[in-house]
Formats: structure tokens, sequence, C-alpha cells
């Protein structure tokens, strides 16, 4: 009779990955995970909140969050997705909460531009786009968001909004055309 | 198709197909639609915070997790001490010394209970007004049952069970 040996399973701390050290009550591991994600969850709850006051909080909320769930997530890979799915749903909570100010010209930037001339130009579009993204309706803003910011695919955002491709896609286009013309009325008016 | 049919292609990401390129190539206005689309895409994603508000988010976090973790602690401290406790318990049980065997009869002079002189009273009252007996004899009689015990109470004087 052929008996198969048994697979042995048995964890190597060596080799646990962060985000197996993480699942394993490690915070240390949990603190690096933060870093690794935290201009994901926070630059978009800043974009969809458009106040880093509320931001932060926000944020807050999605990796304490991920903490008490970590356990349950599968794979790494499904950390992200997950992380962009309760972001949007923390800060679509926040905004029926308290719809933010509609003044963010104390919107706190960091601009990455290389030279003065081209920073200043870039912070006053980036001003007026931050102030144009609050105009849109919150499913068409996260759209954007995800689209544009982070550079997800179609699929990818309609499974995090929990939408059809074609809703997404249409919602993309009609952000973008309502922002250009929240921009080009507010710089028209500045020139 | 004009160029606001034209500008939705370009805003739904259509812009590779060979109809807007060609449009685009040769209408200025349709041109510029898309160029200021690419710039507000440029400026939404130049959009960041100071490293400050990382740290201060980290910090925030990192504190809201560590009081659970010390909280997880102390209740398993508590079920530890709860469980040596029942352990002790029970180890110590069986060098309890046994009970005596309890007596089957108790005899002791106990002064009578009011209502038991209220009857006594009218009773001698009724008979030939003779002096209320002080001292009673109450004798308890234990049975098998212990919820059952038998008072028996004998006035002293004349010997008679009340």
């Amino acid at each position: 009779m052929n008996v198969d040996a048994p697979e042995l399973i048995l964890p190597l701390t060596g080799r646990l990955s962060l985000f197996e050290r993480a699942q394993a009550g490690d915070l240390d591991a949990f603190e690096a995970l933060l870093r690794s994600r935290e201009r994901q969850v926070l630059g978009t709850a800043l974009r969809l909140l458009g106040n880093l006051e509320d931001a932060q909080d926000a944020a807050q909320e999605v990796f304490l969050r991920l903490f008490r769930h970590l356990r349950r997530l599968q794979s790494e890979e499904a950390l992200g997705p997950w992380l962009y799915r309760v972001t949007v749903n923390v800060c679509n909570d926040a905004w029926q909460k308290r719809r933010p100010a509609s003044n963010v010209a104390d919107f706190d930037l960091a601009s990455a531009a290389p030279d003065p001339e081209t920073m200043a130009g870039q912070s006053e579009r980036q001003r007026v786009v931050a102030r144009g993204l609050a105009t849109l309706a919150q499913k068409e803003r996260a759209a954007l968001v995800l689209r544009e910011v982070e550079g997800l695919s179609t699929r990818e955002v309609a499974a995090i909004l929990g939408s059809s491709e074609i809703t997404v896609r249409t919602q993309i286009c009609n952000a973008r055309i309502k922002l250009k013309k929240f921009t080009d009325r507010y710089l028209r008016k500045k020139s | 198709m004009n160029c606001a049919d034209f500008e939705k292609r370009i805003a739904a990401d259509e812009s590779d197909d060979p109809a807007v390129a060609e449009h685009v190539s040769t209408c200025s206005e349709c041109r510029e639609f898309a160029h200021n689309l690419a710039e507000n895409a440029a400026a939404l994603r130049s959009m960041d915070v100071d490293a400050a508000a990382y740290t201060a988010l980290r910090a925030r976090v990192m504190a809201a997790v560590q009081p659970k973790r010390r909280l997880s602690w102390l209740w398993a401290a508590a079920a530890s001490a709860v469980a040596v406790c029942i352990a002790l318990i029970w180890l110590t049980a069986p060098l309890r010394v046994p009970e005596p065997p309890r007596p089957l009869a108790v005899v002791y002079s106990i002064p009578a209970p009011a209502a038991v002189m209220r009857t006594i009273i009218a009773k001698k009252k009724r008979q030939a007004r003779r002096p209320i007996p002080r001292e009673l004899t109450a004798i308890k009689l234990l049975t098998d049952d212990p919820n059952v015990v038998i008072i028996w109470l004998v006035d002293n004087k004349k010997g008679d069970s009340l």
C-alpha cells in the first residue's frame, strides 16, 4: 500500500512575509504594513474628502478596521482592493455625516513640481481641481480618483465600487467633463 | 459627429480610437479639451500631503492599537487567575474533615415565643386562670430529611406537651 507522506505545514518565522507577520499579531510588522499603505489610504481619503483633518480621521478608521480584519484577508494581493473599498466606504460615511467645507483654500498640498514657476501654476490648478472634486457626485468622485490617481483599470474600479464597468466608464467620463467645466470657469474668472 | 460627441469620447478614454485621433489632430478645440483633461489629471495626481501628516496618522493608529493589545493581556491574566482558583478549590476539596454524625435529638430550654405564649394564655384563661408557665423545654427531633425538623415543646412545670 502506497501512503503519501503528510505535507508539513510548519510556518518558518524567518520566511514569513510582512503581511503574514502582521496577520500573526506582530505590531512592528503591522506598523511597517501601515507605512507601505498610508499613501494609498490617506491620499485617496484626502481627494475624496478635500480636507486633511477629515482625511486623517477616515484613514485612521480604515487602518483600525484593517487591524481587526487582517486575519480574515486571504492573501496580500487582496489587501490593496480591500483598502480601497473600505476607504471609499468610510469616506462616503464621513461625507454624508458632514459635508466638507466648500472652501478648500487650506488644502494641505505638498507640490511635487520641480521648479517654483511650475509649482505656482500647478498649485493654483490643484486647488481648483480639489474644489471641483467636491462638486462631483460621490460615486463619480470615487471612480475618477481611483482611475486617474491610483491608475486602476475600469474593471478594478467597478469591483471596488460594486458597480458595472459600463456605469464606471460613464461616471469617469461625466466626472472629467464636469471637472473641466469647473476649472475652465474658475480659471477664466481669475484671469 | 460633432465636437461635443468627440469630447465625450475623449473623456471616455477613447483617444486612441482612429476616428477620435484623426479629429483631434485637425480640431484645435478638441485638442485643447484633451490637453485640459490631461492637466486636470496631472493636478489630481500631484496632490500630496506633508510627511508630517503621515507621521501623525501612524502615531494615531499605533496608539489606538496598542491599548487593545494590553487589554487582551489583562483578559488573559484574569482568565488564568480564575482557572488557578478553580484548580485550588478542586485540589483542596478531599482534604476537608468530614462532619460528625448529627444527634437524633437535642434537648434545650428556650423562652416561649410570643405567639405560643398568647396561645397558652388563652388556653389557661379558659381553664382555671392559672399562672402562665415561663419556661418551656424544646426537644428537637431530627429526621432523615434534613429539611424536616420536629420541635416538641414541653411545659416544664406540668410536663404537658404543647
